[in-house]
């Protein structure tokens, strides 16, 4: 029965109350306690972090739902917690990283097995105007594949670069340099954007990729690593003479014949 | 079920064809038959599919030269014409404007729309005497 109830206004309401919680910093563990009220207090904010971790697992379960609105609604609510986590850390005053760990685990329900998740990643969109994801999630997918090893399933695959292709890094996401997590001025370098380590990112995403056609291809994973490559990878690659046997291949893959 | 693949094999061949024009405007590789691809790439089945826009963008960008034989953009105008007639009219407008551009273009395919030949007999008699 539970089940059938509408999930947004739950998560909304998640939303919400964490999102205060964590402005208030009712979850930071402070360095220097007072031990005379520590035992309420600990249980008070262990209490809290446990409720918190069982919020994320329901919202990321919720981003595999049935019902597009819902798995939207999940993704949003997940980014909003991401983005406040990032700002008002558990462990921390300053907000000195991008939360990875939650934005893989963001990744990893989008880039299913089991379905397309195409209204989810059009969701994600939205979030490719921002510099940091966009720097994080090439990161993140150059993780992702690397652990993968070999073409999953098709699905899993289409999920990947249909993920890849929402998160181009134009010039355009560069010159505004909009940040989903401003970070402070303690924050280490390694933090900020750096478009070299980013070009890294994407090259290592791509040999891994081309490792898929060392076994059958389904067409249309072919067709949408084209797409990739000449919307987000070509303009960054460092050694682009080298996909001239992919291409030539894949003009012979079309059974148009000249006249 | 073999249209559907030989649409997707199409598709394929486009977007690698992009790929292909990138890497010889930008990188020095070369690709001897290029416009010979792109040639059999219009067809009719191309209107049916949601990558014409592409194909009609790179065709512009291919033709674009004024450098190029006037013989490979007749061959192309000739078959765009073929085409216009039995393409869906939305894209019949598409294919005459660009016709119209390549004919502005390279202005020597003039008399593939208006033939001057008796004028041009004329001029050769004169050096036969």
């Amino acid at each position: 029965m539970l089940e059938n109830l509408p999930l947004t206004p739950i998560l909304l309401t998640l939303e919400v109350v964490f999102v205060e919680v964590l402005k208030r910093r009712d979850m930071l563990t402070s360095s220097s306690e007072d031990k005379k009220d520590s035992e309420a207090a600990t249980k008070y904010r262990d209490w809290l972090k446990e409720r918190y971790g069982e919020t994320w697992s329901l919202v990321l379960k919720g981003i595999g739902s049935d019902k597009s609105v819902d798995s939207s609604q999940s993704l949003i609510t997940c980014m909003k917690l991401l983005a406040a986590e990032g700002k008002y850390p558990l462990d921390n005053e300053d907000a000195l990283h991008f939360p990875r760990k939650r934005l893989r685990s963001i990744l990893d329900c989008i880039i299913s097995e089991k379905r397309s998740q195409l209204s989810v990643i059009q969701s994600f969109k939205e979030y490719a105007q921002y510099l940091d994801v966009v720097q994080n999630c090439w990161n993140t997918l150059s993780i992702i594949i690397k652990k993968a090893a070999s073409f999953k399933n098709e699905t899993w695959a289409l999920n990947y670069l249909e993920l890849a292709n929402a998160i181009p890094l134009s010039k355009a996401v560069q010159d505004e340099a909009k940040l989903l997590v401003p970070l402070s001025d303690k924050a280490p370098g390694a933090e900020l954007f750096e478009y070299n380590n980013t070009r890294k990112f994407i090259n290592r995403v791509w040999h891994s990729l081309m490792l898929w056609l060392n076994s059958d291809v389904p067409e249309a994973v072919h067709k949408q690593m084209l797409i990739v490559l000449l919307e987000c990878v070509l303009a960054h690659l460092e050694k682009p003479v080298l996909l001239t046997d992919f291409l030539m291949d894949s003009l012979d893959c079309g059974k148009y014949n000249p006249r | 079920m073999v249209i559907f693949f030989i649409y997707l094999g199409g598709a394929v061949s486009l977007l690698a064809l992009q790929g292909v024009f990138t890497l010889i405007q930008k990188h020095n590789i070369t690709y001897p038959n290029i416009y010979e691809k792109l040639y059999s790439m219009f067809e009719p089945e191309i209107f049916h599919t949601k990558f014409k826009a592409r194909l009609f963008y790179l065709a512009d960008i291919f033709l674009s030269s004024t450098h190029l034989p006037e013989n490979l953009v007749a061959a192309f105008v000739k078959r765009l014409a073929r085409l216009s007639l039995i393409s869906p009219p939305q894209d019949a407008v598409i294919i005459l404007y660009f016709i119209g551009n390549l004919l502005l273009r390279h202005l020597g395919l003039k008399r593939l729309i208006s033939a001057s030949e008796p004028e041009e007999s004329k001029l050769n008699e004169k050096y036969w005497r």
